[in-house]
């Protein structure tokens, strides 16, 4: 009986704090009925928040595919002094708040920081523009790859390396042939974690951003723009639909996260 | 090939204590030798040091005479079974085996069908055919250490090291694939050093057998040697079973401290001691003890007899006399065969004291005993 009542207790917290918000905004979406909603997203400033917010995640994401399997693979094989406080660093991003995160950038790149006035002659200023926006959530979602990979391959991978090596692979031919592979669904986990991240990323990106419609503003930011306008239905609206896109990541790496449960002690 | 270890050190990273302790090994072209001892001995330590997975911190590895102590773990030409196969999981069974031709670097690599040929003749001699395309997970245990060893033995190693290979596997398989890896060794006129936790196993594959504590080589020897002449009671113990009688040494004569166990002289100094007898060792006096010996079953010509001496039973298993008694009473143990021990030294005993009568079964003799 009690279970019953614990199961029960679970289902209402869950229905009210997680299942209601995105059933809200669908709601307040489709309030004026779907053409309304669907024309508010054709508006120039909308598709440009889109394409923005898709191309700022593809190029985080592939950045901290690569560093982040880099540096789980270096954390995971070798023992250096200072090793620990690396993998602190590495993990920081998760515990600071992103805005912090942002204003580090500002100071890097400000007018006023190290780099800023010379890069601003350049011609290419970081912030408030795209770059500084990648920066930005490069720094926020650096921790996802290398912590879903690094116990990977720091347990279940190290034998299938040695016997490669004694096969007489090198450095190169380990990697590429056995141990990307052998990770590949935790890597692919780690990929989809950062994707869902990177997409919502606001605190970071707000401060680097400047909030130019229809050039720096993502779509976090869009929305908080067109909220404040009083543009409910628009607003509503891009946040059912970046709701949708991490909705769909996140069951893709639950996919994922299922298959890799039932082939992981295999071999 | 041979291979050589000249005073091996190897130090644990963390507190520098040695793992491996200053072990010096001749393995002979062709030889099969096994590595045992108690866990943590530093067995698969040793082997990965061969190997040239961990490093060493003194004396040499020399392979045929040439020392490798700088040569790359991939340039040693050195096959390496792992404890848990190891296998590549995303790959098929003919990829995994094909795997160390496959990387070779351009000029040595060979053509594509020649590597799905040799692929293929391995599958057969592992008697896997027809396994090529299944992945590691669609295989049993057994099947997966035959592919283990198939891919190890793809690329033509001369020397074979297998740390614990069968351990995994249950006894029936284990003692089939024992059988075939000795054969294996002799075609192909390999070099092997083999794991084990199984004495007996060691005792029917090797050549020599090497036992390992605390990183050092306690002895070395072929499987008789060490039965005949173990270098210390511990030897002893992981050899084979093992009766131990407490008991004390007076003006060179050990009595037990159980009844009904004949005394024997000991070349030793008057104080408590411990004699070691293997099961198979101890004989049954009628008609010098108190001890009754009653018959539990017979099979065949043996019996198994439970032996009564003050609080303990002692089960020996010896060959019956003609008539089969079922209870032979006022029996006593001879433990002449066994050895004494104090500490870490060690004696034989002599022959008894007392010349009796002779023992009910004057020849093949065939005891087994043990506390019950
Ligand atoms: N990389 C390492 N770092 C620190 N200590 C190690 C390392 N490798 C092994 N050891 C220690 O060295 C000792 C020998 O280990 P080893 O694995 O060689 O034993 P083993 O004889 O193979 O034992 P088992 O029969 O249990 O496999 C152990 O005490 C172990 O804790
Ligand atoms: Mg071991």
């Amino acid at each position: 009986m009690s279970r019953l009542l614990f199961a029960l207790v679970v289902y209402l917290l869950v229905a009210v704090m997680v299942v209601l918000p995105p059933v809200m905004v669908f709601a307040a979406a489709l309030s004026h009925g779907l053409r309304v909603a669907m024309a508010t997203l054709a508006e120039p400033d909308a598709l440009s928040a889109i394409r923005l917010t898709m191309i700022v995640t593809g190029i985080s994401v592939a950045i901290n595919t690569v560093f982040g399997t880099m540096a789980a693979w270096t954390l995971a094989h070798f023992r250096f002094p200072g090793r620990n406080l690396l993998v602190v660093l590495i993990e920081l991003p998760l515990s600071v708040s992103p805005v912090v995160g942002g204003l580090v950038w500002l100071l890097v790149f400000g007018t006023q920081g190290w780099w800023g006035a010379a890069l601003e002659r350049w011609g290419h200023p970081v912030l408030f523009a795209p770059p500084g926006i990648v920066l930005a959530t490069v720094f926020v979602t650096f921790p996802y790859v290398t912590r879903t990979l690094m116990p990977m391959l720091a347990h279940n991978g190290r034998e299938a390396e040695e016997a490669a090596v004694m096969l007489g692979a090198n450095l190169w031919q380990v990697l590429w042939h056995v141990t990307l592979p052998g990770a590949r669904l935790a890597l692919l986990s780690g990929v989809l974690l950062t994707t869902a991240r990177a997409m919502g990323e606001f605190g970071a990106v707000s401060v680097v951003s400047g909030h130019i419609p229809g050039l720096t503003e993502t779509m976090p930011l869009h929305i908080e723009t067109l909220y404040n306008g009083y543009q409910t239905v628009a607003a509503f609206t891009m946040a059912a639909l970046l709701a949708l896109m991490a909705m769909g990541v996140v069951m893709a790496r639950n996919l994922t996260e299922r298959r890799h449960g039932r082939t992981e002690n295999t071999a | 090939m041979s291979v050589q270890l000249e005073q091996i050190t190897r130090r644990n990273p963390r507190n520098g204590r040695p793992i491996v302790d200053n072990v010096s090994l001749a393995v002979a072209s062709g030889s099969f030798t096994a590595l045992v001892g108690p866990s943590g001995a530093g067995k698969t330590s040793l082997l990965r040091i061969i190997a040239g997975l961990d490093p060493h911190q003194a004396g040499h590895v020399s392979i045929d005479g040439t020392r490798v102590d700088t040569l790359d773990a991939r340039a040693r030409n050195i096959g390496f079974v792992f404890q848990h196969y190891a296998l590549f999981a995303h790959m098929s069974v003919a990829a995994n085996i094909g795997f160390g031709l496959s990387v070779r670097p351009r000029g040595q690599r060979p053509r594509r069908d020649v590597i799905a040929r040799r692929v293929e003749d391995l599958l057969d001699l592992m008697q896997l055919s027809g396994l090529g395309g299944r992945y590691p997970h669609e295989l049993s245990g057994g099947q997966r250490q035959r592919v283990a060893l198939a891919r190890t033995l793809a690329t033509g190693p001369r020397v074979l090291l297998l740390d614990e290979p069968f351990g995994a596997l249950d006894p029936l398989v284990r003692r089939q694939i024992r059988g075939w890896l000795r054969s294996l060794h002799e075609r192909l006129g390999l070099t092997t050093i083999l794991v084990t936790h199984d004495r007996q196993e060691a005792a029917e594959l090797a050549d020599t057998v090497v036992l390992m504590r605390h990183g050092r080589i306690v002895q070395a020897g072929t499987p008789q040697a060490l039965e005949d002449t173990p270098a210390d009671p511990f030897t002893m113990a992981f050899t084979g079973d093992l009766v131990r009688l407490g008991g004390r040494v007076e003006n060179h004569v050990f009595t037990p401290d159980l009844p009904d166990i004949l005394p024997v002289t000991a070349p030793i100094a008057a104080g408590p001691a411990e004699l070691l007898v293997r099961p198979v060792d101890i004989a049954l006096r009628p008609g010098q003890g108190q001890a009754t010996a009653v018959l539990r079953q017979a099979r065949g010509p043996l019996g198994l007899y439970d032996v009564r001496l003050g609080t303990d039973t002692l089960q020996v298993e010896t060959l019956m006399p003609p008539d089969r008694p079922r209870i032979l009473p006022h029996c006593a143990l001879d433990v002449t065969a066994g050895r004494l021990a104090r500490d870490n030294a060690w004696a034989s005993v002599e022959t008894p004291p007392f010349p009796g009568p002779p023992s009910i079964h004057p020849t093949g003799e065939r005891i087994h005993a043990q506390h019950s």
